[in-house]
Parts: structure tokens; C-alpha cells; sequence
């Protein structure tokens, strides 16, 4: 688990800078303009690639994390065994629902790549692209069946958001 | 039919299941029952194809910016230069709430994160002025709303991308109505301050103003960017964004130095985790919606409107209803997601200027957020500030009713909506 968490950590981290250097290169580019710009026509479908791989590639820390949205209000102030038991139904229909939304996504990527279609700028086999969730759904459902059987806590050891520091000259 | 899977959606929703499986668990059943025709596999090309969008690039790269501002230096800087040029006045602190909401929530674009960013940083000193506690808490959770107004704003990129409408033309929009928002705000503090004899906080001397001016001058580089970017025309919005993570990241990195590897590392986890989350959300509302549009929901509520003789005012009325109680219980992003595909065609059929309704909606959806009993805000200010929800509920009607006279004034008259946009973009 340790290490999938990391490579999950490096892929996230390498694929944002990635996608921010490539987008800004590309408008420096066109405003210097010449024939450099040009060239650079491919970055846009790039990026969107990498950002659709980006999403599905932070689903599964998102859920570990707990940061999926969600309105608990009601969920926590039942009682203490009514609570366990929702929790785990929910688990067990995320793992559920994920793992078949990873078993259609990959079915998807079979069909397209047999039918040979290419994307617009990169020539990449289009069906590559519905690897993103298949691995997505895969690692979220993985998560909801964790947590399902106690091996993570995606509920209580919940992250505190936005860390705040004071004002410059802030006299308090 | 549709009933069926109308209630199984709320039931998950009410039991506390993630968002993306309170719209995706349904959409599925919905594809199952009533579409089994249609093959499985569409289902996932149908979540994929619509989040596959240059628009919407500009999401992830407005949190990423965000995200670096809010942690380091140019956020409060901001909030700084609010304070020193009008925390002085006689119920200053109150216009420092409101101003500074609007810088930090237009860099955040997260009402829940600019309460408790504000909360932090100005809540004792309203209360050592005079300022009552539940005012105060009001204050500081109604300021809260205009993140989802003032550009850049996540809401409104989204709005933009399900509508087909211009979002330079809504951003402008946004900050008008953000504006006269914060007014009506301000108008309360006055009122409030005059009637409790709230005390002037400490003279703010020119020099002090200025030292607040030098200390904010890189990160006014931000908004210049922003939207000088996309109204000089030199950028789109999405490159507007890019351009501002690259700014944020030089910025807190080489002048202000609060920003190290390790710590860009962890704030990029962050913002790829938080664009996860509203990404899988659009992903499963675009399937939603394509079911929406499939079942013809929109024909059938402009031919029941028509039966019923209602014109748009009725309907814009409905529209306000509709958004407010969908804004008290489930978050902007999906209260969007699942009511602007039913709803927008009849809008449009109606003759209503799309930016116009996207103000409509935007308004509506923020102020659900703080209206109680179940506003979401009001339970954050009551985590993140530790105090009681009640004293939170009491302080935040004055404020609810500010927001029902100014949400009566964009519904009523469009051109106060629509008269910044034309002004810089044209017609």
C-alpha cells in the first residue's frame, strides 16, 4: 500500500507541473509568435489527456483522504451502530459500483482500439485514453474495499483543510 | 418512473453517500431500466467525452493557483491592503470582512475556505471594536458567498461549460453582482455600527497605507493578470489560469520565500485531489444530463408552465425556489450538475439572457448555502470558528434577507446583470 500511495503521490505531482509548464509554454509561444507556435499545436490535446489522467489518477487518495464531497451531517449524529452499519453499506456499494465502472471503462479500451481510431494531433490510438478510468475506478474501488474491511479510516482520521497563516502586520 | 430514480437519489444523498455515487449509482439504474437498449459501454463514454474539454482546464489550474496563494503569502497580503485602507472607519473591521472576502474568495473560489480563512484573521478584532458575536458570525459567513461571484469563479466556468455560454461574459457579470452584493452587506454594517455605537478601530496613518500597498505589490499582480488578461484579450480563460499558477508559484517561491519543494509538492497533491473531486462530479453529471435531455424533462416543464399560463416571471420564481433549497443541502457544483440540464432550455425558451440566468442561479445556489436551518456554511463557520450553531442561525438572517432583496434585483432587472459585460465585451 506504501508504495502504491507513492507512485500514485510522484504520477499526481509530475503530471500538474507537466500540464502548467506545457499550457504556458504554449501561450508564451504564440505571443512571441514566429513559426515556434505552430509547431506547439499538439499541447492542447496534450494537456487535456494528462488532466483527464490526473482526475481518475487522484480518486483513489481522494476517497483515503476523505475528501470526496459528500453531506454527512445526518450520516454522523445517528447512533454509534447505525452509523458503522451505513458506513460499511456505503462501502460495499462504492467497491461495487467503482468495480464495474472500471470492468466497462476496460471493455471500452478493447472496443476502441480495435476499431483503430486515432486522436487529432498526437496519432495515439484513441482507446488509450479510457485507461484512465479503468485504473481511476479500479483504485477507488480498492479504497471503498479497504475501508470496507477496517484497513484504512477514511471517515474519522479526516485531513484539516486550507491552513491559513496570518496577515502581514495583522495586530492580534 | 422517473420518480423512482428521483428517490433513490435522495435517499443515498440523505444517508451520506459520496456525491459521485448519488449521481452515478442513478444514472446507471436509469441506463439499466429505462435505456437497456443502448450499450454499456456509452455509459462510460458518455462520463469521459464531456470532461475531455479545454474550457474546463481552467479548473484544475485555478485551484492549483489557489491553493498556492491561500497557504502562502499572497492571500493574506491581499487581505492586508483590504484592511489598512478601510479598518479604520467607524465599523471598519465589518467592511474589512466583506472586502477581504472578496480578495481571499476570489483566490480560493471556496466560500467554505474563505470563512474560515476570515474567521481566523478578523473575527477577534470585530469583536474587540463592538461588533456583537452573532453579527459578527453573520457577517463573516454571509462575506463568504461572494467567492462563488467574484472571478475567477469555479462555479461559473462550470455553468459556462454545461450552457455553451461565454465565461469572460460571466466572470464580468459575476463581479458586478459580487459587488452589489457586498454593498447590500455593507449598507447592514453601517446600519449595525450606527445603532450599537461601534467604536473605530486604530487610526491607519498614509504611511501605514502605503507600507500595506508595498507589501501587497507583487500579489496585486494577480488579479491584473487575471483579469486584465481576459479582458485586454491577451488570454483565454484557461490560459489566464495557467499563466497564474506559473505567477503564484515564481512569486511565493522567489520574493516572498514561502515557498520550498517539499511544500510545492504537497500543495500540488492537494490541488490535483481537489480537481479529482469536482471532475468525477462533472463527469457523472454529464451523464445525468444526457438522460435529462434523452427523457425530455425540459419539453415537459415548458409544456406544463405553458398549460398552467405561466410567463417568466412565474418561471424565474420557480427557478429561485428550485436553486435555494438544492443550495442549502448539496454542494454549488452539483446543485448545477443536476438542475441546470432540465432547467436551462426552458430559460432559453423563455427568451432569458443566458448570462443573466447564470447569475440567477449562482445567487440562489450561495445563498442556500447560508440559509438556515441546513445552509452548509453555517455548519463550517460553527467547525472551523468553534462556536455554536444556534448564535450562527441567529446572526445570519439580517444578512439572508439582504440577499432575498438583492437576489429579487438581478432577477427582475437583467441589465444590471448583463450591463458590465456589455461594456467590456460588447454586445
Amino acid at each position: 500500500m506504501r508504495y502504491l500511495r507513492l507512485a500514485e503521490r510522484v504520477f499526481l505531482v509530475t503530471v500538474f507541473l507537466s500540464m502548467v509548464a506545457l499550457f504556458t509554454l504554449n501561450v508564451v509561444a504564440r505571443e512571441v509568435g514566429g513559426t515556434f507556435a505552430s509547431q506547439l499545436a499538439w499541447v492542447d490535446e496534450a494537456v487535456r489527456l494528462m488532466n483527464i489522467f490526473l482526475v481518475f489518477g487522484a480518486l483513489g487518495l481522494a476517497l483515503e483522504k476523505g475528501r470526496h464531497v459528500g453531506i454527512d451531517t445526518i450520516r454522523e449524529s445517528l447512533p454509534h451502530t447505525a452509523k458503522i452499519t451505513l458506513r460499511k453499506m456505503i462501502d460495499a456499494c462504492g467497491c461495487i459500483f467503482s468495480a464495474y465502472m472500471a470492468y466497462l471503462a476496460f471493455h471500452l479500451v478493447l472496443f476502441v482500439l480495435k476499431t483503430g481510431q486515432q486522436s487529432p494531433t498526437l496519432d495515439l490510438p484513441i482507446g488509450w485514453i479510457y485507461m484512465a478510468p479503468v485504473a481511476g475506478f479500479a483504485l477507488l474501488s480498492l479504497r471503498y474495499f479497504l475501508s470496507l474491511i477496517s484497513a484504512i479510516d477514511r471517515f474519522d482520521s479526516q485531513e484539516n483543510e486550507e491552513e491559513v497563516p496570518a496577515a502581514p502586520g495583522t495586530r492580534s | 418512473m422517473i420518480f423512482i430514480v428521483i428517490l433513490l437519489a435522495v435517499v443515498l444523498l440523505v444517508a451520506g453517500f459520496e456525491m459521485l455515487l448519488v449521481l452515478g449509482i442513478p444514472a446507471l439504474a436509469t441506463k439499466t431500466i429505462f435505456y437497456s437498449s443502448m450499450p454499456d459501454l456509452a455509459f462510460i463514454q458518455k462520463t469521459l467525452g464531456g470532461i475531455n474539454h479545454t474550457t474546463l482546464l481552467a479548473i484544475p489550474f485555478f485551484i492549483f493557483a489557489a491553493q498556492l496563494m491561500g497557504s502562502g503569502q499572497i492571500a493574506a497580503r491581499l487581505i492586508g491592503l483590504v484592511r489598512a485602507l478601510v479598518g479604520h472607519t467607524r465599523g471598519g473591521m465589518g467592511y474589512t470582512v466583506i472586502g477581504g472576502s472578496m480578495a481571499f474568495g476570489s483566490v480560493s473560489g471556496s466560500a467554505p475556505a474563505t470563512v474560515a480563512a476570515m474567521g481566523r484573521m478578523v473575527y477577534p478584532q470585530m469583536r474587540s471594536v463592538g461588533f456583537s458575536d452573532k453579527f459578527s458570525l453573520g457577517l463573516l459567513v454571509a462575506s463568504a458567498e461572494t467567492a462563488l461571484l467574484i472571478p475567477p469563479s469555479i462555479t461559473f466556468i462550470i455553468y459556462g461549460w454545461m450552457t455553451g455560454s461565454s465565461i469572460s461574459r460571466l466572470f464580468a457579470g459575476g463581479l458586478a453582482v459580487g459587488l452589489v452584493l457586498g454593498l447590500a452587506f455593507a449598507i447592514l454594517v453601517k446600519i449595525e455600527a450606527w445603532r450599537t455605537g461601534v467604536k473605530s478601530f486604530e487610526k491607519s496613518t498614509a504611511r501605514q497605507k502605503l507600507q500595506a500597498l508595498l507589501d501587497a505589490g507583487w500579489s496585486l499582480g494577480m488579479p491584473v493578470i487575471i483579469l486584465g488578461g481576459i479582458y485586454g484579450g491577451i488570454f483565454t480563460p484557461t490560459e489566464a489560469a495557467a499563466v497564474s499558477v506559473v505567477y503564484a508559484i515564481l512569486i511565493e517561491a522567489f520574493i516572498y520565500k514561502s515557498l520550498g519543494f517539499a511544500k510545492l509538492v504537497e500543495q500540488t497533491e492537494r490541488a490535483a485531489i481537489s480537481t479529482a473531486t469536482i471532475f468525477i462530479l462533472l463527469a457523472m453529471g454529464g451523464v445525468l444530463a444526457f438522460f435529462v435531455t434523452l427523457a425530455q424533462i425540459p419539453a415537459q416543464i415548458t409544456e406544463f408552465l405553458t398549460l398552467i399560463d405561466a410567463g417568466p416571471v412565474t418561471f424565474l420564481l420557480a427557478v429561485n425556489i428550485c436553486f435555494l433549497v438544492a443550495g442549502m443541502f448539496i454542494d454549488p457544483n452539483s446543485a448545477l450538475l443536476i438542475l441546470v440540464p432540465p432547467l436551462y432550455p426552458v430559460a432559453t425558451a423563455f427568451g432569458i439572457d443566458p448570462i443573466h440566468f447564470g447569475m440567477i442561479v449562482t445567487l440562489n445556489i450561495g445563498m442556500g448555502m447560508i440559509t438556515p436551518p441546513f445552509g452548509l456554511d453555517i455548519f463550517v463557520a460553527s467547525s472551523t470558528l468553534d462556536r455554536p450553531v444556534m448564535s450562527i442561525i441567529k446572526g445570519v438572517w439580517p444578512f439572508v434577507a439582504a440577499n432575498i432583496i438583492v437576489l429579487m434585483i438581478i432577477t427582475y432587472i437583467p441589465s444590471v446583470s448583463l450591463f458590465v459585460p456589455n461594456l467590456i465585451l460588447g454586445k
